[in-house]
Order: structure tokens, then sequence, then C-alpha cells
């Protein structure tokens, strides 16, 4: 999994004061590898079997192992078809904002947060949304294109 | 209208503001109003600061300096003092004042006195203060009376989505306010300001907002931020990751310039006489301050914000005589170049 911390650092969304949405309206929802998920965050997981037990607990939440260079997603307790593998770009974030930037940064990107961070995904994904509404997206789609600026680091 | 326990949150809330913006780091972290990516290059060899005129008109109104006192507060007993304070220093300066957000006496008519500071200082330029969230729960004629009842020159209709999706008790639908804006214009004769509280305005939402106000004040990024100060309020969950968010200061009068037809005035993290002088070069009208006016207030009153202001505007002067400029006017027109990132940015947005 790639780490692209810097990288996401240096890229500023462009603020939009009179968003003409409510919070609510923004749409989290994202379909990946036949998964109807909440959001497009990942839990990354270090092994198959504990990812296929977790997916089939918590549907809607991607759980992912990187295993041989792949990345390999998992739905109802099993691992979705070989030729879903590499269906994604996993990017590490910190937080709810840097799974928006990585979104809105890196084509095919899934944010992915540890394991150990998972109990806090609600929040991750309350942040995302948040983003999506300063920015004046009502879906994910929207996000992807929402203006943003980079720099070195400011 | 809201109900007596709603009213009564409002009033606390306006004094727990205050409280943390006295005691508690609420300062953007990593990112500055790039105003240090601004220079200024002289018009001529030094002159007297004498020789300097500070005078600017804005809005119609002949004003001593392009320097105004953003609205902070009011809505609470404690705040009182604090507007006539300021109220009082401006005054003194010929400069304009802001007043806090008008809810709390939308909502409770006994806090309207908080407010009243032309009642003490008849000669101020005053600002009247609405939440752009709230305006679809008042009328037209509602608005005008809060208004009026101030004696209010302007209305500055401030814009927070980042601040409310932070705060405990926010407003998170924005649906239609471009469109209420435009609809409250035929019916207010006060000049009307829209202003942000911290994280910036960009080009998209300038553009969107001509013929709808008169002025643009940006408060961009690099001084206070409300979502910070909200993430006090509300102990954590969501705000920590936005404590960043926005566009820098000079960033957004840039932005605001490059396409809205009005004034533009800066604000957000404006600090210095340095950071007037080049928020002048790029454009701006004027300058709002609000941190380093109500630390000077509750250290020494009236007098400490007339001194503190004044120990600005004299740097202004001193700073535009040494470059040669004699007046705004030459200010506003000055050659100016970018550093990095400013540059850069400025070119990924088209500016």
């Amino acid at each position: 999994m790639e780490d692209p911390k810097k990288e996401l650092h240096d890229i500023h969304f462009i603020h939009c004061a009179l968003p003409d949405m409510a919070l609510s309206e923004a749409d989290t929802s994202y379909h990946v590898c036949g998964i109807d998920a909440k959001a497009p965050i990942a839990v990354l997981l270090n092994d198959k079997r504990s990812a296929a037990q977790k997916s089939s607990e918590m549907p809607g939440i991607i759980f992912v192992v990187e295993s041989e260079g792949s990345s390999i997603a998992f739905k109802d307790g099993n691992e979705v078809s070989e030729s879903s593998r590499n269906a994604f770009r996993t990017v590490k974030v910190g937080d709810g904002v840097g799974a928006a930037k990585a979104l809105r940064a890196f084509e095919n990107a899934i944010p992915c947060i540890n394991e150990t961070d998972a109990g806090r995904i609600d929040t991750y994904i309350k942040q995302l949304k948040i983003a999506m509404f300063l920015t004046n997206s009502r879906s994910i789609d929207d996000l992807k294109n929402a203006p943003i600026y980079k720099t070195n680091g400011i | 209208m809201p109900d007596e326990k709603e009213a009564k949150a409002t009033e606390d809330r306006k004094i727990q503001h205050i409280n943390i913006i006295l005691t508690k780091e609420t300062q953007y972290r990593e990112k500055t109003t790039m105003l240090e990516c601004v220079r200024v290059e002289p018009h001529g060899g030094a002159i007297s600061s004498k020789e300097v005129d500070l005078s600017v008109a804005i809005l119609g109104r002949k004003i001593a300096a392009p320097l105004f006192v953003s609205g902070m507060t009011g809505g609470h007993p404690v705040t009182f003092q604090i507007n006539k304070n300021i109220a009082e220093a401006a005054s003194k300066l010929g400069i304009p004042m802001g007043v806090g957000s008008q809810r709390a006496m939308a909502e409770n008519q006994s806090l309207s006195y908080t407010y009243n500071v032309k009642k003490y200082s008849p000669n101020i330029t005053l600002i009247g203060n609405i939440g752009a969230s709230k305006l679809p729960a008042y009328t037209n004629e509602q608005i005008k009376g809060i208004l009026d009842y101030i004696k209010a020159d302007m209305l500055a209709i401030h814009t927070n989505p980042g601040q409310e999706s932070v705060q405990p008790e926010g407003d998170l639908d924005f649906r239609g306010i471009l469109k209420r804006i435009k609809g409250l214009k035929p019916d207010i004769t006060q000049s009307i300001i829209l202003k942000e509280v911290g994280n910036g305005i960009s080009k998209e939402v300038a553009s969107a907002l001509n013929g709808a106000v008169d002025a643009i004040d940006v408060q961009g990024a690099g001084g206070t931020t409300w979502i910070g100060v909200e993430t006090y309020r509300s102990k954590g969950s969501y705000g920590e990751a936005f404590w960043d968010w926005g566009i820098p200061t000079a960033l957004s009068v840039l932005e605001c310039r490059s396409t809205f037809k009005g004034p533009v005035f800066s604000s957000g993290g404006i600090r210095s006489a340095s950071d007037i002088i080049k928020s002048i070069a790029i454009g701006a009208s004027a300058c709002g301050i609000a941190k380093p006016v109500i630390m000077a207030e509750r250290k020494g009153g009236a007098e400490g914000v007339y001194l503190s202001i004044k120990g600005l505007l004299d740097g202004v002067k001193d700073g535009m005589a040494e470059m040669g400029f004699e007046n705004i006017e030459q200010l506003r027109n000055a050659k100016v170049s970018f550093s990095e990132p400013l540059s850069s940015v400025l070119k990924q947005r088209g500016i």
C-alpha cells in the first residue's frame, strides 16, 4: 500500500463558502468490486480470514488485504472474484479529509485506514461527508471534480 | 421563531466563543495568509509619513483609513461593554466597526442593547450582521428591523458552513441561500457585504455574488479558525481534521478580485501594518481585524483598542512613506510580485 502523506498534505480543496446543498445531501455511497459500500474508505487487514469474517459482520464496509502485490477486497465473508483484484489503488489516510483528498487526487483510489482505526470508521465517513459539503459535492463523483490547488507545503 | 431554550443557548454560545478566543490556541496551525508571498514594489523615494493620506471611501462612506473592526460579538451582557469600548475607539479613529451576529437580539429583544453602540458613539460607521444560514428564518422586515434598531450603515451577512459543520448545534442546510440574499437586497437600504468567518471565498462563489451583494469580505485562512473554536466546544470528534481548511487570505482576495465587480475586503489573519499594505496593494479596498482588537479591549478597554489600532495605522503610514506612496489609491495601483507557493497556486487557479 502506498503512503503518499506528503502528497496529500500539499493538496488543498477550494472551500465553497455558499454550498447550495444540505450536509445530509452529501451521498458517500460507492460501488466497487461488487460491494455497495457506505463510503469509499476501506479497512486494511493483515489476513484473509479475519477480513472474510469482518466483511460478513459489517456489510457496507470495504475490507481489504494486500497479498503478493494485489489488493483483495472481501464481500459477505468471501474474497471478491479474481478479476476484481487491483481494481483500485489503496492509499493510506489519517482522517476523512485525507480520504477526500485521496479520492480527488488519485485515479481509482480507495482510501484505507488501519485495522486499529476500524472502530472510528464512522467518524472518517462523517468527515468525508463534511468535506463533500464544504466543496458543494453531492456525490463522490462530484468530489472527484471539486476544485483544488497544490503547494509544496504552506 | 426560536423558543426560549434556543435563545438562551445562542446567548451562552456568544460568551463561550469569547472565552475560547481569549484562552485557547485558535490560530491556523499550518496554513498562513500567504501575504508573506506578496512583494510590493516601491512607488518612489521615501517621503515623510506626514504626507501620507490614509483616508478612503468605502461603499459611499468616507473613512479615515482602509481598516475596520470585524464584527465579533454581541448578544450577551458581557459583550455590551466590549462592543461599546470598540465603538468608542473606532469612532475616535474614524474607522467602521461591525457587531457580531444579531441573531441573539432577533431571538431575545432584551439583548438588543448589547449591539446598540451608536447610542454612545453616534458618529461611527456601523456594520450590522446576520448569518446566511439563518436568513430563511427571518422576513426582510425583521432583518430591516434589527438593522434599523442599531442604526446600521451596512449589513454583513456571514456565511460559515465550515463552522456550522463542526458546531454541536450547527445549521447544516445552505440550500437556496444565494437566492435568499438576492431577495433581501431590494428591501434593505444598507450596503450588503458577504463575508466568510475564516475559510475564505473562492472566485466561483465571488462570481455568483455579482449583483447579489455590494462587497465581499473574504475572511480567509491564516488567522483565527472558527472550526478550531467549535472543535473546543464540541470536545473533539470531527473538527481536528478541518483545523486548517480554507483559502488563504491573500489567495482569496486575488480570487475574488478576479471576478467580483465590487469592493473586496481583506481579513483573516491581518496582524501587522505590512499585512494591510500588502492587502491593499493586491486590490483589497480595506482590511478587517478582529482578534488583536478583542485582546486589546480585554486588556485595556477603549483606550487599549485605540492605542492598538493607532499603532497599526501609524505603521501603515510609515511603511507607505518609506515606499513613497502618498495615498491609498497609489498603493492600490502598486506593482506587486508573488513568490512561491502563491505564484504557482495563482497559475493553477487561472488567475
